[in-house]
């Protein structure tokens, strides 16, 4: 019986005990008959299984009177005790299972396993104290090499680690007695050290600040050298117990893995850092220096070595020394000579790795920051000197007009070499696709500056170097002109393997230019440069320009418009005309295609152009301060045109490559910008989203989804979020567990700590959390409890409640673990601390969001509550504040109120729209004007927003559909996918309202619901008021107006994404990517409807109000 | 260029640029949890200088007597950092954790045999077919065993290919 496993199902264990049939079967029933036979029914095995079953069942109270019943017997049998360990987890009542153990332990106070299990309940529980003392405890009885008090000690450094109250300052100076004292005693022994053992030696030690010791301890069970510890046929018993690894059954105890070399090399440099001292640091630098020549291309040991150097030679130090007017400049130390020499040493044994390359620039770049960017190193001849004759990469070939184009070396100063180390690296390296990335850290250092004072110099020449150096690659690396035209004829002659390449290589190089020259603002101009006033016609010029070359931009000719389109223009004809060298899915390979990055960068800058035409007529930014009154609304129309055709740009690249993620995550953002809720959810669907994921990723449709009002799919995010964090939660707890079964000790910490400083303080799951207990409050009136319920548990102490709920404490320790990383943005120049003061302000942001959020949940919930109590019509705006007033703070008042008035009561909505769901408190709320019409007045505002870009999209798209395909999608339209399409608006028929119906389906049941109850909405308040302006039809006219019927087939087909069919049917980019001087007509005059209709809204708003 | 280290816990909320891939599966976390604090040693990730992860290496140690053997989980590498040779250094840190550490007689993974660019880029590292799974991937696609001999495997006896293909159920681990 003693080798049934704890993490065991019962139903193998019923199997392995050959008493009782199999219940594996699924035979829930036939196992718990078979559990009433006469002779084993009073087993508590017996019973603990028939819980199981009668659980399976679903009969849950007898389950659980029976598993009560069971552990009212004190079980002390492993059998009977596993089983209901499985029942309890599957009852989500795992805190039953270590009172449990405890009583079977103290029954049978000397039986290991039990205790051992106790010891693994208390650490899945996290009672680390309990868990410590259990250790102890079972050492005494089974002192197995003292793997025990190494148990304990873990305990202890994980108490320490989380400043339990109950580990005191003794606790750490006693884990460390403990430990060293088991090393001691197993080297005594002859056994190997175990690299877990050790390393949770030093980890307490480290924690004391006690380096000295922990460098001492790591040499002093420094692993035997040679053959000695593999033992052979005359090894002792102790070390055939911790010998070499035979098989899977020397790690059955744990592990025995010993530290491997370069682990603990890197230990022993770390300790020698932290000591600090002037010798410490040259060993650490002697031993990384060694690591390097081991593994060359292993990064993380040349940020070590310059770090240790700048340390050494008080370098940094130095120079913020200077600035405060103190020290003078430091001087090149010798040893950053010697460094150089042996990464360039590497560079010759290593040709084709990235490592010493990279290295070398990483030099120069802190040189730049240490000596300011015009200093000469000492013999920089040698130092910057001609690339080594080995050196792999021939020259690219030169173009025809090559010679002219000869660029003259830089100086042999820092930023000089540095421009060297680029140019070669780009030599070598533009092949790859990873290559501006590479560069990126260094061409920001130009495209930034270095800030004011004296090391700036040179910098700005740098700048033009580079700009030029790029100007150059890009020319020489596109693709051979007139391309484009001879599509059809490479068709009929596919590219050899070599000629593939060869192309894919240039094509790559073309790339790794374009994107450096975007950082290095050399593509387009930066935020300031106000658009030309001239451009009356935009894609005119865009026309123009385009045909006018990538680099000529900056001849003054087209402005920065014009400049924007001719990069655009370049850029796609680049990726169309190297669409051929693409493989599609080869081997069962899902690559991306090679010229993808060009769509990006593409779409990138046409947005870059759409934030400038958005920022005209918003003030200080608008061009020409004598602009007429059109002037704003044009380019508000163009900042859309440019919008659509990014989407459209990155909807054809995606169909050539359908497995671009970041082709992907730009089209949701973009569409976002659009109001385009529908295709973006479904692009966002393509990323499959799950697991730990949800924490990290889930902001991009989060957001969008909420202000998009799809309230559905938040509810089910944030549903899907809280999940996700719940399981997690239980899992990391297990695998502490596990951890310290295998003896990994320091990954037991680790995972502890994850939870507690990453998981458990998850910025995402507590919006997520509060957010759907608005969602609860709003879509489902019948949830008040649980909403109520969900709002408590935010209310418990440890999470900042009490009377400054929420606590600020709680807010400010929320932590975003929201991945911005696959964001990828290649135009944009940001330093590092600009980076984390951005971050800082997001953060602070949601933190901010948040506490709104909670504080508007709970004052709707008191509101709510008298009206779900009374039933009455009670309730209204005033009751509202009350409440708000109520829970004290001016915070929690108006601004609360406003926030859940933003939060789409839909209920109140649907209830008032009177068709169905009238259950209830359906009158109640209809009673209840003055809320609503605060709340839709609020909503009005994005939801026309949505639709005006929608109509803009429309037209984009209408104009240029084939006729044959309108007549189809016109036939088909209303099927669709049909998944959240509107139910037709019942008794209110009209080509007009059929059509906004149409419309509304891709947007997603709940605004289209939205919309409907909108409409009655104002056109009874209105009858009620009298008032002339006839808002309900205004509404109808807006809308009619932004679906006009000319376009009517064409609605079906953009928004039941038949339109991104479309896209992908006539896949030819070139038809997809400009939009024609007629369509932006079109589309102009619409705006101008659209706008016309908003207006009268508005002004409609004011009187109404 | 890049740094090879150990897979952290951390590193889950950071892995997405590798894990948004179609062919990378994001795994529930007790999976991820099991390979960290079982194997170690076993889960490593490349980190590009920036610190944006490049791909990693999930594998493990099992099996009994001559049948002891370093396994192969999973390992993926973001598109942008393909052809770099990333695969291969993860690979070849795998085998000799395996070697070394674990004191395995070879490694071997599972491929899809219709995947034949990862094929040969397991035949170019020294892997060959052992034998073929039948319906190994949900029943709808077989899988090639490949396998490597690792020095402790003195007669290379682990790689003598199968001469008939195997059932899943079969599979000894």
């Amino acid at each position: 019986m003693g080798n049934v496993k704890l993490n065991q199902p019962p139903d193998r264990m019923c199997v392995e005990n050959g008493n009782l049939a199999s219940p594996s079967s699924g035979n829930w029933r036939q196992a718990v008959r078979l559990c009433e036979k006469r002779d084993v029914e009073r087993w508590l095995t017996t019973k603990a299984l028939k819980a199981n079953g009668l659980w399976r069942l679903g009969k849950y109270d007898e389950a659980l009177e029976l598993c009560l019943d069971v552990q009212g017997a004190s079980p002390t049998d492993e059998d009977t005790l596993a089983a209901m360990t499985y029942n309890y987890r599957m009852m989500s009542r795992r805190e039953q299972v270590a009172p449990m153990f405890e009583v079977a332990v103290a029954a049978k106070p000397r039986d290991p396993s039990l205790i051992k299990e106790l010891f693994m309940c208390y650490v899945r529980a996290k009672h680390y104290l309990k868990a410590q003392q259990t250790a102890t405890k079972l050492h005494k009885v089974d002192p197995q090499g003292g793997k025990f008090i190494i148990w304990a000690a873990a305990t202890m450094l994980i108490q320490a680690e989380r400043k339990d109250s109950s580990a005191g300052v003794m606790t750490l100076p006693l884990a460390e007695k403990m430990t060293v004292k088991v090393l001691q005693e197993n080297a005594a022994n002859g056994l190997r050290p175990v690299g877990e053992e050790l390393r949770l030696c030093l980890d307490i030690l480290n924690l004391q600040g006690k380096h000295r010791e922990a460098l001492e301890a790591l040499e002093r069970f420094e692993p035997a050298t040679g053959g000695e510890a593999s033992g052979g046929s005359t090894a002792s018993a102790a070390d055939e117990s911790r010998g070499t690894i035979e098989d899977e059954s020397s790690l059955e105890n744990g592990t025995i893995v010993n530290m491997q070399e370069a682990e603990r090399l890197e230990l022993k440099a770390e300790l020698y850092e932290k000591l600090g001292g002037a010798d410490d640091l040259a060993r650490a630098e002697e031993v990384v220096q060694g690591l390097i020549r081991r593994s060359p291309d292993q990064w993380s040991y040349y940020v070590t070595v310059l770090d240790l150097m700048d340390k050494r030679h008080g370098l940094s130090e130095a120079v913020a020394g200077a600035e405060a007017g103190g020290i003078t400049t430091p001087e090149w130390p010798a040893s950053l000579s010697a460094a150089l020499e042996l990464i360039r040493s590497l560079q010759q044994e290593y040709p084709k790795w990235r490592g010493p390359f990279l290295a070398e620039m990483e030099v120069f770049r802190r040189a730049i920051a240490w000596f300011g960017s015009g200093y000469t190193p000492p013999a920089a001849q040698e130092v910057g000197g001609t690339a080594p004759a080995s050196e792999p990469p021939p020259p690219p070939p030169p173009t025809s007009s090559g010679d002219e184009m000869q660029q003259t070396p830089p100086p042999l100063v820092l930023w000089g070499l540095l421009c060297r180390c680029i140019s070669r690296y780009m030599a070598v390296f533009s092949a790859k696709l990873c290559c501006f990335q590479d560069l990126r850290p260094h061409l920001t250092l130009f495209a930034i500056g270095i800030g004011e004072g004296e090391s700036s110099g040179g910098i700005e020449e740098g700048l033009v170097w580079l700009r030029d150096f790029f100007r150059r690659e890009a020319a020489e690396s596109r693709a051979e002109a007139g391309a484009t035209a001879g599509d059809a004829e490479r068709e009929q002659a596919p590219l050899d393997q070599a000629q593939r390449e060869i192309g894919v290589k240039r094509l790559h190089r073309y790339i790794c230019a374009c994107q450096s020259r975007h950082l290095l603002g050399d593509h387009t101009p930066s935020k300031t440069i106000p658009i030309d006033n001239g451009s009356s016609s935009g894609v005119g010029v865009a026309a123009a320009a385009a045909s006018a070359g990538p680099g000529d931009g900056d001849d003054g000719s087209g402005g920065a418009e014009a400049r924007y389109r001719g990069v655009v223009g370049e850029l796609t004809s680049q990726y169309r005309a190297t669409l051929h060298l693409n493989l599609g899915s080869e081997g069962g390979q899902r690559e991306v295609q090679h010229g993808d990055e060009l769509v990006i960068l593409a779409a990138q800058t046409l947005l870059r152009l759409c934030e400038l035409y958005d920022n005209v007529g918003g003030g200080a930014s608008a061009p020409g301060g004598d602009a007429d009154g059109g002037r704003p609304d044009q380019a508000k129309s163009k900042g859309y045109l440019g919008r659509v055709e990014a989407v459209c740009l990155l909807e054809a690249a995606m169909s050539c490559s359908p497995y671009n993620h970041h082709l992907k995550i730009l089209a949701i953002d973009v569409y976002r910008q659009l109001g385009s809720f529908a295709r973006a959810l479904t692009i966002f669907g393509e990323l499959d989203v799950k697991q730990i994921q949800m924490d990290t990723l889930s902001y991009l449709m989060l957001g969008p989804s909420l202000c998009h009002g799809l309230f559905g799919e938040v509810q089910g995010q944030c549903k899907g979020i809280a999940a996700v964090h719940r399981s997690c939660k239980n899992d990391t707890a297990e695998h502490v567990a596990t951890a310290f079964e295998r003896g990994n000790y320091s990954k037991g910490a680790e995972v502890d700590r994850f939870q507690r400083e990453k998981l458990d303080v998850s910025l995402q799951l507590a919006l997520a959390k509060a957010q759907k207990v608005t969602m609860d409050i709003m879509l489902d009136h019948q949830t008040y409890t649980s909403a109520a319920r969900c709002l408590q548990e935010e209310e418990r102490p440890e999470r900042g409640g009490g009377a400054t709920f929420p606590g600020d404490d709680w807010l400010t320790g929320l932590k975003e673990n929201m991945d911005y990383s696959v964001q990828i943005d290649r135009c944009t120049v940001v330093s590092k601390a600009e980076e984390e003061s951005v971050g800082a302000a997001r953060t602070a942001r949601l933190q901010a969001s948040l506490k709104r959020r909670l504080l508007a949940n709970q004052t709707l919930l008191v509101a709510l509550k008298p009206l779900r109590d009374k039933g009455t019509a009670a309730a209204s705006e005033a009751v509202l504040r009350e409440a708000a007033e109520a829970m004290g703070g001016a915070a929690a008042s108006a601004k609360s109120c406003r926030d859940l008035l933003a939060s789409c009561p839909r209920h109140v909505l649907t209830l008032d729209s009177g068709k169905n769901g009238a259950e209830g408190g359906g009158k109640v709320y209809q009673a209840e004007t003055p809320l609503r019409s605060q709340w839709l007045r609020l909503v009005s505002k994005t939801l026309t927003d949505g639709l005006v870009y929608t109509a803009i999209v429309l037209q984009a798209l209408g104009a240029e559909l084939p006729a044959d395909k309108k007549k189809k999608s016109g036939k088909g339209k209303g099927k669709g996918k049909g998944k959240k399409a509107a139910e037709p608006a019942a008794g209110d028929g009209g080509g007009a309202r059929l059509r906004l119906q149409e419309a509304l389906s891709g947007l997603g049941w709940e605004v289209s619901e939205l919309l409907r109850a909108m409409s009655t909405t104002l056109k009874s308040e209105v009858s009620a008021k009298g008032d002339p302006a006839r808002p309900g039809e205004t509404l109808t006219k807006l809308l009619k107006g932004g679906l006009g019927a000319e376009y009517e087939p064409a609605i079906g087909m953009l928004w039941e994404s038949d339109g991104v069919r479309w896209c992908k049917e006539s896949v030819v980019p070139g038809a997809v990517l400009g939009v024609t001087g007629s369509q932006a007509i079109c589309c102009q005059r619409l705006l101008s409807v659209v706008t016309e209709n908003l207006a009268m809204l508005q002004r409609w708003e004011k009187k109404g109000g | 260029m890049s740094t090879t280290r150990r897979f952290r816990c951390d590193d889950l909320l950071k892995f997405n640029n590798v894990n948004l891939d179609v062919l990378t599966e994001t795994y529930n976390m007790p999976f991820y949890l099991q390979y960290l604090t079982t194997w170690p040693e076993y889960f490593l990730i490349k980190e590009s200088p920036d610190g944006t992860p490049m791909g990693y290496i999930m594998g493990k140690a099992e099996g009994q007597k001559e049948l002891w053997h370093g396994h192969v989980t999973a390992v993926t590498v973001a598109p942008e950092y393909r052809r770099l040779g990333v695969a291969k250094q993860l690979m070849d840190s795998l085998e000799t954790v395996s070697e070394n550490v674990y004191n395995a007689f070879f490694v071997d993974l599972f491929v899809r045999v219709s995947n034949t660019l990862a094929i040969n880029m397991y035949n170019a590292f020294g892997y060959s077919v052992y034998r073929r799974v039948l319906g190994y991937y949900s029943g709808e696609e077989d899988a090639f065993d490949m396998r490597k001999a690792l020095p402790r495997d003195t007669d290379k006896k682990s790689v003598v290919p199968l001469s008939h293909p195997i059932m899943p159920e079969d599979l000894e681990w």
